[in-house]
């Protein structure tokens, strides 16, 4: 019954009415954060004589990571709120976008207070984000569904790439020291990291798991768009970390730039109008 | 291997070297970026369970400078403390030519161990028990007035030579061509070094009040706070009223007009929301396709 009344290609929304959880999502992953992600609440340890002090550029590292993942949060956030705004009418997407925003705001929360307590420095092009985020949600937005939806997956794949990147960083980080991988603040904030970049790959599978797929959104239908999201989004890893300039990644994700032809183009001429 | 040899080796570095002029006026090469160091502000996370990496002096440079600065209140920021200060710690005179920038070294010395000691006298992100009797519940621009005037008092010892070190810093008017170069010279290297110093002392400041900004106010808060205070302790150096009464007033009053001075914004930014709100509704009761 209730498959009938949730079109076929959002089959997680079939767990709405049965989730006692205000989210709609069937996951145990908001109930399982409510007891990992204490990062912001933690006491302040003392320096313990285990702890090594860090290196310049483990600190450096740290400092701008931290500061990418609160601009990036922010910019999801701002986008959720666009597109929001458009979509509220439309009573399928509503609890979807709804339940996404929830998610992004309890990241961007953890994020602001991390950067408070360590210090450090916030993004500099935060108004310039504030406009261009929520100008790219309802941009996406008045496109339509699929749109909005291209969007949504750019942007959560390339946090959730970026998380993993971080991880991988850290961890590396920490290989020699058996006893800070136990305990202590980097291990929350890897614990952080890691949930929520599972967190951001969660918002990816209901569209994979659909008709509207992948490769068949991003690369064929828009292409312009996916242009435009994946180097709004490599301008924001790249602005906010000056000092890690050189290690990011230029490659694009959602294939290569040969592929916008002409063919394409007159496509999507076609689909919008 | 072979790479990062080549990478030292070649281009760059000769490459910089040779295409410096030799000889340039002086007039010019106080603004030229060969001259001029960039000022240095790169912050870095701040960790509670990892011991600090080590302050910025070492051992014996830290045991004569600390000695120095006794005797700066007779003999001002002079070459002549340096010496008495590296002959009471123990050294001879000549270890002075270890600090490369002889008496601002000693000035840097100060505002390091100054700001760093500002976090045991007064710590605001204690708990409310554990703070002295009169600092409990205050508002955030109080605690703010609390640590400036910590910070200003620690100036009490040696302000009457503060003000040569700000005057060697600003004027340097009554001087003949050659030293004027020479001093704006030295002028142009510690300048970045101040500013630093400065900017970190604000951040300070609002770290130890326990301000959690992480928006945009963050930089506003900072410069303000930094123009605040470096205004104050430039009229510091000419207070002779009885216990730095007069300072604290100005202080009192620089506080007060930042803090018109931002609700004057908010108070604009909500007329702002309000009146685009307004519209968007009255473009709504006309039903007009407004989202």
């Amino acid at each position: 019954m209730t498959t009938r009344r949730f079109p076929p290609w959002l089959p997680h929304l079939r767990y709405h009415k049965q989730s006692q959880y205000p989210y709609t999502s069937h996951s145990n992953l908001h109930t399982r954060r409510l007891v990992s992600t204490r990062a912001e609440n933690s006491p302040e340890t003392g320096p313990s004589s285990k702890s090594r002090p860090l290196t310049e550029k483990e600190r450096e590292f740290l400092h701008s990571a931290i500061r990418v993942n609160q601009a990036g949060e922010l910019g999801a956030n701002l986008i959720y709120e666009g597109q929001y705004s458009i979509l509220k009418r439309d009573p399928r997407l509503k609890p979807l976008i709804r339940h996404m925003w929830d998610q992004e705001v309890h990241h961007l929360d953890t994020f602001n207070k991390l950067v408070a307590k360590h210090r450090i420095r916030p993004t500099a092009l935060r108004p310039l984000w504030n406009v261009a985020g929520y100008a790219l949600g309802v941009g996406t937005a008045l496109l339509g569904e699929k749109a909005a939806m291209a969007c949504t997956e750019a942007i959560e794949t390339e946090i959730g790439g970026h998380y993993n990147d971080q991880l991988r960083t850290l961890l590396d980080m920490l290989k020699d020291d058996k006893d800070l991988l136990q305990n202590g603040e980097l291990k929350q904030l890897i614990d952080t990291t890691r949930e929520f970049r599972d967190d951001e790959l969660e918002q990816c599978v209901p569209y994979s798991m659909s008709k509207l797929s992948t490769n068949n959104i991003t690369d064929k239908s828009y292409p312009v768009l996916t242009l435009l999201l994946s180097t709004t989004q490599r301008a924001l890893k790249a602005t906010t970390s000056f000092s890690t300039l050189s290690e990011v990644d230029v490659r694009l994700p959602y294939g290569s730039v040969k592929e916008f032809d002409t063919q394409t183009l007159s496509k999507l001429y076609f689909t919008f109008h | 291997m072979s790479n990062t040899i080549r990478a030292n080796l070649s281009g760059p570095s000769i490459r910089w070297l040779l295409s410096k002029p030799i000889a340039s006026s002086p007039a010019t090469s106080c603004c030229s970026s060969s001259i001029v160091p960039r000022i240095r502000l790169r912050r870095r996370y701040h960790s509670y369970q990892h011991p600090a990496p080590g302050p910025p002096f070492s051992r014996p440079e830290s045991a004569i400078l600390s000695a120095s600065l006794l005797h700066v209140p007779s003999h001002g920021f002079t070459d002549a403390a340096l010496s008495f200060g590296a002959r009471d710690a123990g050294y001879l005179d000549i270890s002075v030519n270890m600090f490369s920038r002889g008496v601002f070294d000693l000035v840097r010395y100060h505002l390091s161990t100054e700001r760093l000691r500002l976090g045991d006298k007064v710590d605001f992100r204690k708990p409310e028990p554990e703070l002295p009797e009169g600092l409990r519940n205050l508002s955030i621009p109080a605690k703010i007035r609390v640590l400036c005037m910590e910070r200003l008092r620690a100036n009490a010892p040696i302000i009457h030579r503060w003000q040569e070190i700000l005057l060697k810093l600003t004027d340097v008017v009554s001087m003949d061509l050659l030293m004027k170069a020479l001093a704006v010279m030295s002028l142009a290297e510690n300048i970045p070094a101040s500013v630093s110093e400065l900017a970190r002392l604000s951040d300070e400041i609002w770290f130890l009040a326990g301000d959690g900004c992480h928006d945009t106010t963050w930089y506003t808060k900072r410069a303000t706070l930094s123009a605040v205070y470096a205004s104050t302790e430039l009229f510091m150096t000419q207070d002779n009223s009885n216990d730095f009464e007069a300072t604290w007033e100005f202080l009192d009053r620089r506080l007060n007009e930042v803090e018109a001075a931002g609700s004057a914004v908010s108070n604009v930014s909500s007329y702002l929301d309000f009146t685009v709100h307004a519209l968007a509704n009255v473009l709504r009761s006309k039903s007009l396709p407004f989202f």
